[in-house]
């Protein structure tokens, strides 16, 4: 087969939401001596079709968070094949809900939108104490710290966030970007939050920035 | 309902899942499957059901989703079993009535049935969104006051002493008993001690809410919010709550809060769904009747779209012909107050609603129940209208009406759909007389005269 065919198969496996055949199409790319890197950017190009399928309502999260898993699963079988000068990860982002709150449905589409970009995205789940934030962070090396809020009485935990990352003296290492529907520009700044994103598309353009400017 | 004691075993000995897998596989898996074989699908132009075969198989395949897939407890990560018989019992010991309120304000909540004339009691109130405290109690009186109002349905306040309110402390349940005594003090100043009230919101954890339990807080005539979890889950916070209410003699108001796109999926799923979780109400949190809300599309946070609204006239209709539990939709517009607008999408809601059989309707809520103080007294006003309009209607004309009032809004195209931005309640209230503004009465009296050129005929 052809490369272009070959490389198709796992665009359409993954679209198809079939994790066999997207493994077994990524495997017969590598033996016909396909570069990982191209294999891996038809993956990313494949998981930006899935978003595009959810923001149009033709892809529902539950089949956005199982490609994001296939293509995870993908890139790892990927990533052994690479080259080191051409591993690059596109940004290391812990992600939770804040203290108090369970409302992780946002939180959920937001972390699965940013690996679709190629992120790798540490979910610590709903609940989430100011600490282990920052905890996580450090521990991982990351380079953002994404906090999601959706009441007014679990917004006053990200400044707690905020406050101690300034304490430890982290504000260049990791930045913190924080989103919820109650939560605005205004109150990010307020806050010093270093970013603030209304929803999912929003949050990994916002990510990608911080991550270049860093 | 189940014995407690017996839901606690089923939580701990039922067969354990990953929670992902449940979610992502298990749940729609199920779900696409039914929708082919009960053939239910979803068209912009029926939105209102009036095919009992149709409101039959959605009722039915909830039932199979139910016992196929059972509810999940988070805390536990196993499966809480229900066997089709048992459901089936269990809904017919429902007594398809209720009554909530003291003294003069004593309502009874009735099971309405189709294209009923009865009009469904009005459940007013800001219904958890934001409410700053030195606005709370008027922006409460001026719901109580209004005479459709027959129960009232607290705000998260949004400050205690001037000082924020954080979750998980002190302060919370603090909030939570002020949040209730402030309401306490409108429902006295509108002249109407008695109305009922339902509440928690001002705390997020489950002692915080049941704080507001209390002479002076929530009776037994009184309601605590009790919210089953995301889809087709509870926990032990949640069963805590119920339990508590039940062992305390304090009302209880079953709560479900959908999501379009989400685990449910598109709208005949998120029918079939949002269906088997009411009835897993039932089973599981022991209140009379269910508020639910119409689902939020995940997408945009907005819920007054075409589809959504046909996945909560599918459930109601499908409880309303095969049970007798008590539903109350939650009556919600997407843009602002004081917008001919926000006008529109409380009729398409409302109207769905009441023609499908709903029992009791919650709101008007403007803004999705976001923003602060963006709550009055006559969003009420609006629902009691839109109930008026469309009780004793049938189905069809119902659904005739509906789909028009989505496209005027801009509800059938999700994409370029943008809420009408409002207006704060003192900016169309005066503080003093605690009156709607000339411009706010205006507005509605125009809106109305331009609905009955549609020929709908708004009896409020
Ligand atoms: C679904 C829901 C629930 C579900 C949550 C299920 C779940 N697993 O998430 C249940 C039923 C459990 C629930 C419970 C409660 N809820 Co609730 N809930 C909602 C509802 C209806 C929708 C939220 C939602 O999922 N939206 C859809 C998602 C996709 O949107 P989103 O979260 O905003 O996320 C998008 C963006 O904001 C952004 N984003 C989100 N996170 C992040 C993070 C970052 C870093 C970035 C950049 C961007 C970003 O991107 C996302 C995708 O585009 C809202 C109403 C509303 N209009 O929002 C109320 C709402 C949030 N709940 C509310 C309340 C009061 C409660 C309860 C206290 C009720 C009670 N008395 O029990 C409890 C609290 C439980 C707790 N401890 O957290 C209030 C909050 C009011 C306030 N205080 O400010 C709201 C506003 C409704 C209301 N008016 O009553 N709720």
């Amino acid at each position: 087969m052809a490369e272009e065919e070959l490389l198709k198969s796992v665009y359409d496996s993954l679209l198809a939401i079939n994790s066999d055949k997207t493994t077994s199409a990524v495997k017969e790319c590598l033996n016909n001596n396909i570069s990982a890197s191209t294999v891996m950017k038809t993956l990313a190009d494949a998981m930006i079709e899935v978003g595009e399928r959810f923001n149009q309502r033709k892809f529902f999260l539950p089949q956005v968070v199982l490609a994001a898993g296939i293509m995870e699963k993908s890139n790892k079988m990927l990533i052994d094949a690479l080259d080191v000068s051409e591993a690059k990860c596109a940004g290391k982002v812990i992600i939770g809900t804040i203290e108090g709150d369970i409302h992780d449905l946002g939180k959920n589409i937001v972390a699965v939108m940013l690996k679709t970009a190629g992120m790798e995205v540490i979910d610590l789940g709903k609940d989430v104490p100011v600490k282990k934030y920052l905890e996580a962070a450090k521990e991982n090396k990351a380079d953002i710290v994404a906090c999601s809020a959706l009441m007014s009485t679990t917004m006053p935990y990200l400044r707690d966030v905020v406050e101690l990352r300034n304490s430890m003296g982290c504000e260049e290492q990791f930045k913190i970007m924080v989103g919820g529907a109650p939560v605005s520009q205004g109150y990010a700044d307020q806050i010093g939050a270093d970013a603030y994103a209304e929803d999912a598309m929003d949050a990994v353009r916002v990510a990608q920035k911080l991550i270049a400017k860093a | 309902m189940l014995d407690p004691w017996d839901i606690y075993i089923r939580s701990i000995e039922g067969r354990q899942q990953d929670e992902t897998e449940f979610s992502n596989i298990t749940l729609p898996t199920k779900l696409y499957e039914l929708a082919s074989e009960y053939d239910i699908s979803f068209t912009p132009e029926e939105i209102v059901p009036s095919d009992p075969s149709y409101i039959k198989n959605i009722f039915n395949a909830a039932v199979d989703l139910l016992v196929d897939v059972g509810f999940y407890n988070e805390s536990t990560g196993r499966i809480i079993k229900f066997e089709e018989s048992e459901i089936k019992h269990h809904l017919r010991l429902l007594p398809g009535e209720y009554t909530m309120g003291e003294g003069n304000e004593k309502c009874q909540v009735v099971k309405r049935g189709f294209e009923s004339k009865r009009l469904p009691p009005i459940i007013g109130g800001p219904c958890g969104a934001p409410i700053s405290e030195e606005y709370y109690i008027p922006l409460m009186q001026s719901f109580a006051q209004e005479p459709c109002v027959r129960g009232l349905h607290t705000a998260t306040l949004e400050t205690i002493n001037g000082s924020e309110i954080k979750s998980n402390t002190t302060a919370e349940m603090i909030a939570a008993r002020r949040e209730i005594e402030m309401t306490r003090e409108a429902l006295r100043r509108a002249g109407r001690p008695g109305l009922s009230i339902t509440g928690t919101m001002s705390a997020s954890s489950s002692e915080g809410q049941c704080f507001g339990h209390a002479p002076e807080g929530l009776r037994s005539s009184d309601r605590l919010l009790v919210s089953l979890l995301n889809d087709m889950k509870v926990d032990w916070d949640v069963l805590k709550k119920s339990l508590y209410c039940q062992y305390n003699n304090l009302g209880i108001a079953n709560c479900m809060a959908p999501l379009l796109g989400g685990y449910l999926g598109g709208p005949e799923t998120t029918a079939i769904g949002l269906t088997a979780e009411c009835i897993a109400s039932f089973l599981l949190l022991g209140g009379p009747c269910i508020y639910v809300t119409p689902p939020f599309d995940v997408v945009t946070g907005h819920q007054v779209f075409n589809e959504g609204i046909f996945a909560i006239g599918s459930m109601t209709a499908a409880m309303t012909q095969n049970t007798n539990a008590l539903i109350q939709v939650y009556c919600g517009a997407s843009s602002g107050m004081c917008t001919e607008r926000m006008i529109y999408e409380t009729f398409a809601i409302g109207g769905t609603a009441v023609s499908a059989g709903s029992d009791a309707i919650q709101g008007a809520i403007s803004c999705d129940a976001i923003h602060e103080n963006e709550y009055s007294g006559m969003n009420s006003r609006i629902l009691d209208g839109a109930s008026s309009a469309f009780a004793g209607m049938s189905l069809k004309e119902a659904n005739e009406f509906v789909v028009e009032f989505i496209k005027m809004y801009g509800g059938d195209n999700p994409s370029t759909f943008k809420p009408e931005p409002g207006k704060k309640f003192y900016e169309c209230y005066d503080l003093r007389t605690n009156r709607p503004s000339k411009e706010f009465v205006d507005l509605w009296e125009g809106t109305k005269a331009k609905i009955s050129d549609m020929g709908l005929e708004v009896k409020e």
